[in-house]
């Protein structure tokens, strides 16, 4: 194979460049000691990171997301698995409307779901209740289960079950023996991939938590999405009320909107408009 | 005997169902019905029924600038992953052993970092005393600081960045399917780099970079987080406008009609695109 030449490997190194500086300034920055993020720096230091762990907002929010994480994965490979048996190995009407259904939270953007969430989980009073955000987590990582499953059953041979059962295998024995075992990796990927995406989801979340924080008057996790990387500790000086912000000097995250509940809490609402909680009552 | 077989796949897909029917079909249903409803600004009382709420979001310009801005950034987005990820797959799909999986790696490794972490990034580059900035003007090269945050510019910067590895797995995916062979056919018979790639590369892996720019369309169009921490307050996409009728004016009517239209403007692009794709590229897909 022809290799590539001055102009691809500039390129390349370009791109690569790109896709890292993010991240690259996101470590760096932790691991700067003073509250700007200065430059050029000499010294280094771990302090942020102890910070991670004296503010127990964040060590909660972390377990919250691995809890949500784990149980809503799980519970979506349950709903996922008999209906991608379903749709590889039967073909019945309505079969195409059914995988249509499935995956149409891919095609859905986050912040429609997330606010027909919100609507619903108020109607029906169940604003700010774990099971309300499990509900919208196991809806939203459904298809990325399900496709996995799918791929592992559709690659797998169907004459291999119908050779158990004709050797006189029962249903649940063709399941257990062959069935299962041959969808394994499709259901481990699945899982993991569901639960990354679990961990991962921000847009939703912010509606349906929203909620969460006014009714229940709860302080529990902000920033789902971020709290797991020692990179949320840009907000961490930012909210900690030790360390003042030098938001006007600094990097400007003092002026993000709204990177999570607190920017939302912290907005001046119109002072004649009822807050969230007041006005789920009068809907 | 029949009966039974018949009834097993709707049994089996019977709790996803159940589950899809209450959790996405009753709250969608929920919100289109809200979008319907009128709102009183001074009470904050829903009630009656009424077109105004789509009349507000079609008609008033407002809502026309924070639509054509979305659609604008969702096709810059989209060029701009066309024009860096396709030759990036294609430099990645030559490059050798070792390198080529490292290097792939790299590539998608940002889709396992939250995107808020990844957007937080682009805020300390972009700020006006941020990363770029400063080394632009030790370097000698800016006059005075570049906005690059709370602009247009910076928002599809990040979303590049966010979508690009859609990109280049689509393109790299059409990329395994090419045969070696042609190539060195190709070149054997003394075709430039360039003209191998225009002639031979090129039309082989369009189907995956209309697939790629269809993904990529429909994150950056609908993107919440990016443009919320990038754009900020002033510069409103459809996705922080809803929210922010939602949650800051608390209109709730209007935000679910400029969601319900964000809905249906996502899915006809994505429909519309698809149908084309593949009417047109049914004869590549074997």
């Amino acid at each position: 194979m022809s290799r590539n030449g001055t102009f691809a490997i500039a390129f390349h190194t370009l791109f690569v460049a790109f896709m890292l500086a993010p991240l690259v300034v996101v470590m760096w920055m932790s691991l700067t000691p003073s509250n700007l993020l200065s430059l050029p720096t000499t010294s280094f230091s771990l302090r942020w990171f102890w910070a991670i762990l004296r503010h127990s907002q964040f060590i909660d929010a972390f377990w919250f997301s691995i809890l949500l994480g784990v149980l809503s994965a799980s519970l979506a490979m349950m709903l996922a698995v008999p209906a991608a048996l379903a749709l590889a190995r039967y073909r019945f009407p309505g079969r195409d409307a059914f995988v249509a259904l499935f995956l149409s939270p891919l095609i859905i953007p986050h912040v429609v779901l997330g606010v027909a969430f919100l609507r619903f989980f108020t109607q029906i009073g169940m604003t700010g209740t774990f099971i309300g955000l499990l509900g919208a987590h196991v809806l939203v990582i459904f298809p990325y289960g399900l496709r996995l499953v799918l791929a592992a059953l559709t690659t797998s041979d169907p004459a291999i079950e119908r050779a158990a059962i004709s050797l006189g295998a029962s249903q649940w024995t063709v399941f257990r023996r062959v069935l299962f075992p041959l969808m394994i990796p499709g259901v481990a990927g699945g899982w993991v991939i569901s639960f990354i995406q679990s961990f991962d989801e921000v847009t939703m979340t912010v509606f349906v938590d929203s909620v969460l924080d006014d009714a229940a008057g709860a302080h529990v996790p902000l920033h789902r999405g971020i709290d797991r990387s020692a990179g949320g500790l840009g907000l961490d000086r930012r909210h900690s009320p030790h360390l003042p912000a030098h938001g006007h000097r600094g990097p400007h995250l003092r002026a993000g909107p709204y990177p999570g509940r607190q920017g939302l809490n912290a907005r001046p609402a119109h002072p004649d408009l009822p807050r969230i909680g007041q006005c789920k009552r009068s809907l | 005997m029949a009966s039974p077989k018949r009834r097993a796949p709707y049994l089996l897909s019977l709790p996803a169902l159940l589950f899809f029917a209450a959790l996405l079909v009753t709250p969608l249903a929920m919100i289109a019905g809200l979008s319907f409803q009128a709102f009183d600004l001074n009470t904050g009382q829903i009630g009656g029924l009424t077109l105004g709420n789509y009349a507000d979001t079609l008609g008033d310009p407002y809502y026309h600038t924070i639509f054509l801005r979305t659609v604008g950034i969702g096709l810059a987005t989209t060029a701009i992953c066309i024009l860096i990820g396709a030759p990036e797959a294609y430099f990645l799909s030559r490059m050798r052993a070792p390198w080529r999986s490292i290097f792939l790696i790299v590539t998608l490794s940002p889709l396992l970092i939250s995107v808020v972490v990844r957007t937080l990034g682009w805020a300390l580059l972009f700020g006006r005393n941020g990363v770029i900035n400063q080394v632009l003007a030790a370097l000698g090269l800016a006059s005075g600081p570049i906005p690059m945050l709370y602009t247009v510019q910076g928002v599809v910067i990040a979303l590049v960045h966010v979508a690009v590895p859609f990109m280049v797995i689509s393109v790299w995916a059409a990329l395994q399917r090419l045969d070696p062979k042609v190539i060195r056919a190709a070149s054997s018979l003394g075709a430039s780099e360039l003209t191998i790639f225009r002639r031979i590369v090129l039309p082989q892996i369009v189907p995956g970079i209309l697939s790629g720019s269809l993904i990529v369309f429909a994150l950056a169009a609908s993107a919440f987080a990016t443009p919320a921490i990038i754009g900020g307050r002033q510069l409103k996409v459809v996705a922080t406008a809803t929210y922010d009728e939602f949650l800051g004016t608390l209109n709730w009517p209007l935000g679910a009609a400029i969601a319900i239209v964000l809905l249906i403007v996502n899915a006809a692009i994505m429909l519309t695109y698809n149908r084309i794709v593949e009417r047109r590229y049914a004869r590549f897909a074997q």
